[in-house]
Formats: C-alpha cells, structure tokens, sequence
C-alpha cells in the first residue's frame, strides 16, 4: 500500500442501534468509496406478517424496535384504519398522541444524553460522562423516567406496550389516573429546558448538508398522523408514498436504501424541524432561538439541539394533552375487515415511519410494506460521510475513524429498525 | 446495613420469569424486593441506597434449575454501549459513576429451559425456586453478619472488572 492510500475500519460502531460496520477508501486524500454496512440480518417482518390477522400488526410490529415500539403501533394502526375506512374519536387521537410524546421523550433523552453527549464531551463513553457531568446525567435520567412513565401509564408497560389496539386502547386512563404524571411533567418541563441549554453550549464541526428534507405536517408539531411534505418537490399523500420513495436493495448492507424521486432525502428531527418550525410551541420556539437555531438546522452536528427542542416540546404537548383530557366514552372504535389498502405514517424519533397494508375480506393480510427512517436515511449519511472524510482527509486514522462514527451518530441510527449497524474500515491509497 | 433483593425478569416469557420468582419467594423474610425488567434504569432505582443488591437472573448458560452465585466481575463487561445492550456490569459501572451503587452486588444465576412465550416455570426450573430462595437469604445475612463483625463485604465487586 503507498503512502497516499489509506483505509480506515470500524468494524462495529458503538453508541448506534443494532450491528453496523463503516468502510472508507480514500485515495490521494479523496474519499472513493464510502459504504455503511449494515450487517445485522435481514428480519422478515413483511414477510411473515402475510396470513395474520389484520389485529395483529401494532403488537407484532411494535417488535421491530424496542426503544420506538409507539411508532410501529401507531404506523400500523393509522394504515389498518385507513385500509378500513374507520376515523378515530379525538379523544382517541389526543391519547394516542399523549402516548407518542412519551415515545418521543425517552427515545431522544436516551440519544441525547447517554449515546450523543459524549462526542461532544470528549468522552469515550457515558460512564466518564456520568463521572465528570454527573448532574446532567442525573437529570437526563429524570427526563427519560417520565418519558418512561407516560409510556407506562398510557400503553401498560415501558417497553412494547401492550394497551394499543387497532381503533384506539384496550383501557383509557381516567382524569385521576393522569394527575400524578402532570406533576411529573411539570418538573420534567424545567429539566428539558436546561438539558436544551446545556447541550446548546456544546462545540459542533461545520458541515451543511443539502439533502432534500421530507416529514410529516397538520395542525400541530408533526407527531402521530399527518400529512407529508418535502423541502424541494411537490407534495404527495400518504397513499402516494411508495410512489415517491423507493427502495432498493445494495450489495454492502442488509438493509434496504430509500431514495425520494430517485435521490436521497433527509427525514428525522433537522427535516421535521426545519418544515415545521412554525408549528413549535412558544416557549419550544423561544427555547430553540435561544440555543442559537434559526427557522432551519441543516448542520447534523447540532441535530442534538433540534432533538432537545423536541423534547421540551413533547414535555409541554404532553402536559397541553392532560390538561384538556376528556377520558374517552369508549376505549376504541370498532374496526371491521374490508377488503381494501391503507397506508399510515407517523413521526418516530429518527423520522417519518411509513406502513402499507393489503387486507383481504376476512381480514387476513394478503401484503405490507414498512419503511422505517433509517434506511430513508442511509444515502443521506454515507454522502455526510463522503464530505466529513474529504474535509478531515489530513486527519489520522484515529481522528478520522471517530469523526466518521459521529457523523453516523447524527442520526440516532437504528440499525435494527432498518435491517430487513458498525464496524469501520477505511482505505486509503 | 440495607440489602434489596432484584429479581430480574419477564414473567411472561417462561422460565425468564424466575428472578420475580425467587423474589416473590423471598419477599417474607423482611428484605426489601424489586422486581424489574433487564432496564438499566429501573436497575439503578431498585438498588438505590442500598450497600448490598442481589440479583437473580435467568441464564442459559446453565442447565435448567442449576444455580450459580458469582458477582459483577465474573460477568461481562459493559464493552460497547449500545441502547438495547448495557449489561449488569455496565450498569453498576454507571450506577457508580453516579454515586448510586450499592457496594456490593450478588447475583444468583439461574438456570433455564424454556424462555418462550407464555406463563409459568418448566419443572425443573420451578424445583430450583426455594433452593435459590435460600441462596440469596444467605447472601443477605452473610453480608449482615460480615458487616456486624466489621468484616469487607464477602462478596465484593470482582477485582478483575475493568472500572
């Protein structure tokens, strides 16, 4: 091997969901390849979902993940409601929302402060991130037990909850039921403002990315059912999505890249914050200028201040959502088969989640398609790669290894979620 | 001079049910008994405060219903961090980190058959039960005698971790 070429490896990243690898090749200093694999095996979900009963897929999805379990549950049941022509009650809806904010609170604190902080901390790991910023740690802590606890509450348990049915719950709490996690709420409020302050203080690399931005919109901060709408093209309905994203197999990963009208596209929190700013809270709004962010972040380093913004919003949604609590009359609709597609979406915490179902008269699946926002993602991580490599080519193999592994973190992979993440290794010639 | 026995487990997934088992089992003695899922969270909770946690766990690597007491350092270490995967190593050394570590930790290991899906113990692993019920009542009153003869804990945190 000459001088001029080198090649890093990363044979399993850490700090990501799932089992993933990183190859890079740089020659004359210029990245020529650069490839995520992911290697974890392919799961067969669509597959053996043909056959079940059109009841089954919140449960059986919520499998696919067990830190987004509200997101599959709830892209499943939006597109099997759909399929069926049933409308939820709103106070159906604004619990299945209250449900998502937990998901929304426990997943983004536990990137944030545990997986994310100690890139920009200079730690190796959370463990001297808890010795040498041991309030922050605590206090993140505290903000992911009440995320944890709204799950509880509302789904039956933390992890894949088990209250969540096709048209709504197995059982809906009470005003009562509510009140204690209000208080909860209310001093996790104070510690998602100060986790926004704290991690706006950190240093970010520079890096402006120009993916094509696609998330969900409505009437409120995208969350658990909406519309769909990119930052460059024309608009699409939901039922349209297959249409305009695509995906393809590549011979480096088991997983399945997305593409939107045939180039990559960016969805997650810089994409949904960016086309739904505006839909922010007040005091979300007012927080994130006051961390440094404009009406758009399109530098992924600082993706952790756009996810701390989602907290503090979700924290405030969840406590809007409990203060006009109406216990719902009944726990769910009633969804009777019909013969019919559906497509549902919702944003999970890496993104928008798409599901499609082909239901047949008996309510049997005959079909489905799930397209989680990790492999929407993958072409858009390996082109940030491309460009954090090529800046930091003078780099060594350790700096530039690390580097790399933080541009992939950016995203809060989920490696698994996409595997129907991460070893790196770079060549340089 | 606290102790907090921890079962770990999911009682719907068969014989990983036998830490909330043994738990349950030893829950009459008047010590303090959590049981949890295999969270990190909840584990730093359950042994908050207290200076000796015993765990129980399922294993596989055993044969059905053979029990197996070792501590932290005859276990994994927290090797690389990933969400779905901080194991009881990683844990404590989070916990210590934080300052809320118990200064021991037992962990009576049990073996198990059946982890599938549905309620209730295979025999083998249900015969174990009251056998690992007096293990870890052992654990805590040797830790309690040990502490009243002002002896070190009898069962320290492995030396061979890497802290």
């Amino acid at each position: 091997m000459s001088e001029d070429t080198r090649t890093l490896r990363v044979s399993a990243l850490t700090r990501v969901e799932g089992e993933g690898a990183l190859h890079v090749e740089l020659r004359d200093g210029v990245p020529q390849r650069v490839e995520l694999n992911i290697y974890e095996p392919p799961r067969f979900f669509e597959a053996f979902l043909r056959g079940r009963s059109y009841t089954e897929p919140p449960d059986l999805t919520a499998r696919i993940c067990g830190i987004c379990p509200v997101a599959y549950q709830t892209s499943a049941c939006n597109a099997i409601e759909d399929a069926c022509g049933v409308t939820l009650d709103p106070e159906l809806q604004a619990l299945r929302r209250l449900l998502y904010c937990g998901e929304w609170i426990h997943s983004h604190v536990l990137h944030i402060c545990l997986l994310h902080a100690p890139d920009f901390l200079g730690a190796p790991d959370v463990f001297t991130v808890a010795r040498d910023h041991r309030a922050e740690v605590e206090r993140g802590l505290a903000l992911k037990k009440a995320g944890n606890r709204l799950q509880e509450l509302i789904g039956g348990r933390a992890i894949h909850p088990v209250n969540v049915r096709v048209g709504g719950f197995y059982s809906v709490p009470t005003r009562a039921d509510l009140k204690p996690m209000a208080e909860q709420l209310r001093r996790a409020l104070d510690d998602a403002l100060a986790t926004l302050t704290w991690v706006a203080g950190f240093e970010f690399p520079d890096l402006s990315i120009d993916h094509e931005l696609l998330a969900m919109t409505g009437d409120r901060y995208p969350m658990e059912n909406g519309t769909i709408v990119r930052s460059d093209g024309p608009t699409f309905s939901v039922a349209e999505f297959s249409d305009h994203v695509r995906e393809t197999h590549v011979p480096h990963s088991t997983a399945l890249h997305a593409t939107l009208d045939g180039r990559r596209h960016l969805t997650g929190p810089l994409a949904r914050y960016a086309l739904n700013h505006h839909l922010l809270s007040p005091t979300a709004r007012q927080a994130a200028a006051a961390a440094g962010l404009g009406a758009e972040c399109r530098n992924p380093f600082r993706s952790i201040i756009v996810r701390a913004v989602e907290v503090v919003y979700a924290v405030e949604e969840a406590l809007r959502i409990i203060e006009n609590y109406q216990r719902p009359s009944r726990p769910y609709v009633d969804v009777e088969p019909r013969a019919g597609v559906g497509h549902g979406v919702s944003e999970a915490p890496r993104g928008l989640l798409y599901h499609r179902y082909e239901i047949d008269a008996e309510g049997r699946i005959a079909g489905s398609v799930i397209v989680p926002p990790t492999s929407q993602n993958q072409a858009a991580i390996e082109a940030d790669l491309t460009r954090v490599v090529a800046a930091g080519s003078a780099l060594d193999d350790a700096a530039l290894t690390t580097l790399c592994e933080r541009a992939i973190r950016n995203y809060d992979p989920c490696i698994s979620c996409a595997t129907h993440f991460l070893t790196l290794t770079v060549d340089r010639r | 001079m606290t102790a907090v026995v921890i079962g770990i487990g999911n009682p719907h997934r068969r014989d990983d049910g036998v830490g909330p088992a043994v738990a349950d089992a030893v829950r009459a003695h008047g010590v303090p008994v959590v049981s949890c899922p295999a969270e990190p969270t909840a584990v730093l909770d359950a042994w908050e405060g207290a200076d000796l946690a015993v765990i129980i766990d399922a294993t596989t690597m055993l044969a059905p219903g053979e029990i197996r007491r070792c501590d932290l350092g005859d276990l994994d270490g927290p090797a690389a961090v990933s969400t779905h995967d901080l194991s009881l190593a990683g844990t404590y050394e989070l916990g210590q980190a934080l300052g809320r570590a118990p200064g021991a930790v037992v962990v009576i290991a049990v073996g198990a058959a059946d982890t599938g899906h549905g309620e209730g113990l295979s025999p083998a692993v249900a015969a174990a039960v009251p056998r690992a019920a007096a293990a870890v009542l052992a654990a805590v009153h040797g830790h309690r005698a040990a502490k009243r003869g002002g002896q070190p804990s009898p069962c320290p945190r492995g030396s061979g971790h890497p802290n």
